[in-house]
C-alpha cells in the first residue's frame, strides 16, 4: 500500500444524482444489485410537503420501495461555485427513508468511481459485497 | 517492463469511501487518487505509507536487490 484516502459522498447537480436514482430503479442497471426493498422512484413533482405541513420547492422528488418521499433541492451557486445538493425528507424520523438515501450515496460513488477508473483505462477484477454491507471493488492496470 | 497498478476501493453503506493504492510509487499515488476524490466529493483523510517515499528508481534497486 503506497497511500490511503478517506472520503465522503457530496452530491453536485441534479443530473448525475437523477443518473443514480434511475439505475437505482432498474434491477440490474448499469451494473447495480438492487433489491426490490432498495429501489426507487422518480416522481413528476416539483413540490413536497414536509412532516409541518409547509410546501417546499424541489428540484427532484423521489419515493423509495416503503413509500418514504425525499426531495432534492439544488442550491444556487456561490462565487461561482456549486453547492452539494441538499435532502429533505418529508419524514425525518423514517429509518427507511435515511437508509435509502444511504444506498443511494453508495451506488452514487460506485458509478462515479467505475465511470473516472474506466476513463484512466483500469480494468475492474473483483466486486464484491462485505457482510458489513459495504461494496468492495478491485481494479487494475500495467503500465 | 509493466508494473501493475492497483487500486481497492471500499465503499460503506454509509456513502464512506476509502481507496488504496498498490504499486506507485510517489505522486504517481496522489495523481491516481485525486481524479477519484474528485468524483465522490470531500477528502477527509489521507495517509501516505513508506513506499510512497519511496522514488522510482530505488524501487527498481529494492526490486533488483531482493531478486538476487
Amino acid at each position: 500500500m503506497s497511500a490511503t484516502v478517506e472520503c465522503i459522498v457530496v452530491f453536485y447537480g441534479v443530473s448525475k444524482l437523477m443518473a443514480v436514482l434511475q439505475a437505482m430503479s432498474v434491477a440490474g442497471a448499469a451494473g447495480l444489485v438492487i433489491e426490490e426493498k432498495e429501489s426507487v422512484k422518480i416522481l413528476n413533482e416539483n413540490e413536497i410537503v414536509d412532516s409541518v405541513g409547509q410546501r417546499i420547492a424541489c428540484d427532484l422528488v423521489f419515493e423509495n420501495a416503503y413509500g418514504d418521499v425525499i426531495g432534492v433541492k439544488e442550491p444556487p451557486a456561490v462565487d461561482g461555485k456549486a453547492q452539494p445538493l441538499e435532502f429533505i425528507h418529508v419524514n425525518p424520523k423514517s429509518k427507511t427513508s435515511l437508509e435509502t438515501l444511504d444506498r443511494v450515496r453508495q451506488a452514487y460513488a460506485r458509478l462515479e468511481v467505475l465511470n473516472e477508473l474506466k476513463n484512466k483505462g483500469y480494468k475492474q477484477v473483483k466486486e464484491e459485497k462485505l457482510a458489513n454491507g459495504s461494496i468492495r471493488l478491485v481494479v487494475q492496470k500495467w503500465q | 517492463m509493466a508494473v501493475k497498478k492497483e487500486i481497492t476501493i471500499v465503499i460503506g453503506k454509509d456513502g464512506k469511501v476509502v481507496m488504496e493504492t498498490h504499486g506507485f510509487k510517489g505522486a504517481e499515488c496522489d495523481e491516481a487518487l485525486k481524479p477519484l476524490e474528485k468524483a465522490v466529493g470531500k477528502t477527509e483523510k489521507r495517509t501516505r505509507t513508506g513506499e510512497y517515499y519511496e522514488t522510482k528508481a530505488q524501487a527498481v534497486r529494492n526490486k533488483n536487490s531482493s531478486s538476487k
